[in-house]
């Protein structure tokens, strides 16, 4: 018999756990978030102090203060159009993300449709998006439709290679002991491969994500009357450059709780796996 | 029973392609019978075919030559009537779920089988019943092992391939495990075909011993293994026990 593991000696073992989660957290707090915290602090006095005492013109750089005040004029200009955007980044990753997943699946099944697919992903990724964002605007208008392309474009291809790697990336052992008891296709898709694959497709969602968001942003630049990208590229035009600062804040603050629920997420669902256990 | 043996190996071999024209023999030209209820031990090197030699009896790999009976058919049939249980070296359970939940994964796979057993009575069996809502990772390699024959038993299969069940764990952990599965063996009265690369293992465990010489893998002798059972730690110090040690030890050396 192994030792190792007993039995917990329930009330106290949970109250113990709970003790040493909390201080866990505290601790984490203390160690993850307050150092960057304060060199961003300082980093952020530092400009003040900067732009004022060496009188830069707001135009050329906007000390903190004033693009503050900006998004305090008019914040829910901000959000109105920050919400824009992100609705554009979501859509296109959801979109681009399900495709690139429905043809994981084929590719990672065939490897005729992975050598057919395979070679037109390649061309979609080193096809620069921007240089094809005025050619969307011309065919889907000024609508939303150019932008929610672009966005699923752009995030479309980090999806597809991962869920493939993913998809392949089951234990050779797991799949024998299904062989073994005869399991159908779709069971060992169901009940494998598709849970296995989830660490991939989590990780290129984290590197798809914020592609998303910079696809919305560019596609705004060319085919919009709406959204963050456009509040940038007309206050760069107007040399308003404390509302082209609030505008770039906005979608930084953006991205930041987008990866945060996104880390979130992934910690609940793959509590199984080895990147989630030793960061705990 | 059909048979009046278990499995029946008639000049067996296996050949992979390797290279044009130099294609690897993993098994050549093996003759072996298994009755049932038996318990066999197979031993040999590394790259002798062992693992390819359980694999052909369970169904995952079809023989280049020759042919494999289970129950006098085909193993593919075994397979589909889940007559077959395997255990590997890696437990591969899967890590997203309990221990009960992987003891179960069988049942959802295949609903309607008719001779199932309930996955709670079996983790009683090997010992685990306290650990069900436990995840894999928080177990030791034994007790891993240990789900792993649990879920290899859920349609309560007749026969048992073990590929160097316990080839991963530590000596200790061995050695305590090498006495479960006698003892839950001798419960079950399953047949079972065991590959180790432990001398001290295949004696402890087997009715027979077939020790194999490598490249190309082929049959060097078999051993009956005359100890009483049950058989205990104690009998590993004993005389007669050390002589067939000393004698595979001699036929592997070969």
């Amino acid at each position: 018999m192994e030792t190792g593991l007993a039995e917990p000696a329930e009330g106290q073992a949970i109250d113990a756990r709970r003790q040493r989660r909390l201080a866990r957290s505290v601790r984490r707090i203390a160690g993850d978030v307050l150092p960057p915290v304060i060199v961003l602090t300082i980093g952020i006095l530092f400009w003040e102090v900067w732009t004022r005492w060496r009188d830069i013109p707001p135009y050329l750089v906007a000390p903190p203060s004033m693009v503050l005040d900006r998004l305090r004029d008019e914040p829910s200009f901000f959000v109105g159009e920050g919400l824009v955007t992100l609705y554009e980044a979501l859509f296109g990753l959801v979109c681009g993300g399900s495709i690139a997943i429905l043809a994981a699946v084929a590719m990672a099944h065939s490897r005729l449709v992975e050598r057919t697919l395979f070679p037109i992903a390649i061309l979609i990724k080193v096809t620069p998006i921007v240089a094809i964002a005025p050619l969307l605007a011309i065919w889907f208008g000024f609508g939303l439709a150019p932008r929610v392309v672009i966005a699923a474009l752009i995030s479309f291809f980090p999806i597809l290679v991962n869920t493939v790697t993913g998809l392949r990336s089951t234990n050779p052992d797991a799949l024998a002991f299904l062989a073994s008891i005869h399991a159908s296709p779709f069971k060992v898709f169901i009940k494998l491969r598709m849970p296995s694959s989830l660490p991939y497709v989590f990780a290129a969602l984290k590197v798809s994500m914020p592609l998303a968001l910079i696809g919305a942003v560019v596609a705004e630049w060319f085919s919009a009357d709406e959204g963050l990208g456009l509040v940038i590229f007309a206050s760069n035009a107007q040399l308003d450059t404390p509302t082209l600062f609030a505008a770039v804040t906005v979608l930084a603050a953006m991205g930041v709780v987008l990866n945060l629920v996104m880390s979130l997420t992934e910690r609940a669902v793959l509590f199984w796996h080895e990147s989630v256990r030793e960061s705990r | 029973m059909a048979d009046s043996q278990h499995i029946t190996l008639e000049s067996l071999s296996k050949v992979y392609p390797v290279n044009q024209g130099r294609d690897l023999v993993a098994l050549r030209d093996i003759d072996l019978k298994v009755s049932w209820g038996e318990f066999v031990a197979i031993i040999g090197p590394s790259g002798c075919g062992k693992s390819t030699l359980l694999r052909l009896v369970g169904g995952l790999l079809k023989p280049s030559a020759g042919r494999v009976l289970v129950n006098g058919r085909e193993p593919e049939q075994a397979q589909r009537g889940k007559e077959v249980g395997f255990v590997f070296q890696d437990p591969a359970l899967l890590p997203w779920r309990t221990v009960y939940s992987n003891v179960r994964l069988a049942l959802e796979v295949n609903r309607n089988h008719r001779q199932t057993r309930d996955p709670n009575e079996l983790l009683e069996f090997v010992g685990l019943a306290p650990f069900s809502g436990y995840y894999p990772h928080q177990l030791s390699g034994g007790m891993q092992q240990r789900v792993a024959l649990a879920r290899a038993l859920v349609f309560d299969p007749p026969l048992l391939l073990m590929d160097e069940p316990f080839g991963a764990l530590d000596e200790i952990t061995r050695a305590s495990m090498r006495y479960e599965l006698l003892r839950i063996w001798q419960a079950t009265k399953k047949t079972v075909l065991f590959v180790t690369h432990s001398i001290a293992e295949a004696i402890t465990l087997a009715d027979r011993v077939v020790v194999m010489s490598s490249r190309p893998g082929e049959i060097r002798g078999v051993v009956p293994v005359d100890l009483p059972r049950p058989r205990t730690e104690a009998m590993e110090g004993e005389h007669e026990f050390q002589e067939y040690a000393a004698r595979l030890r001699e036929m592997l050396r070969e």
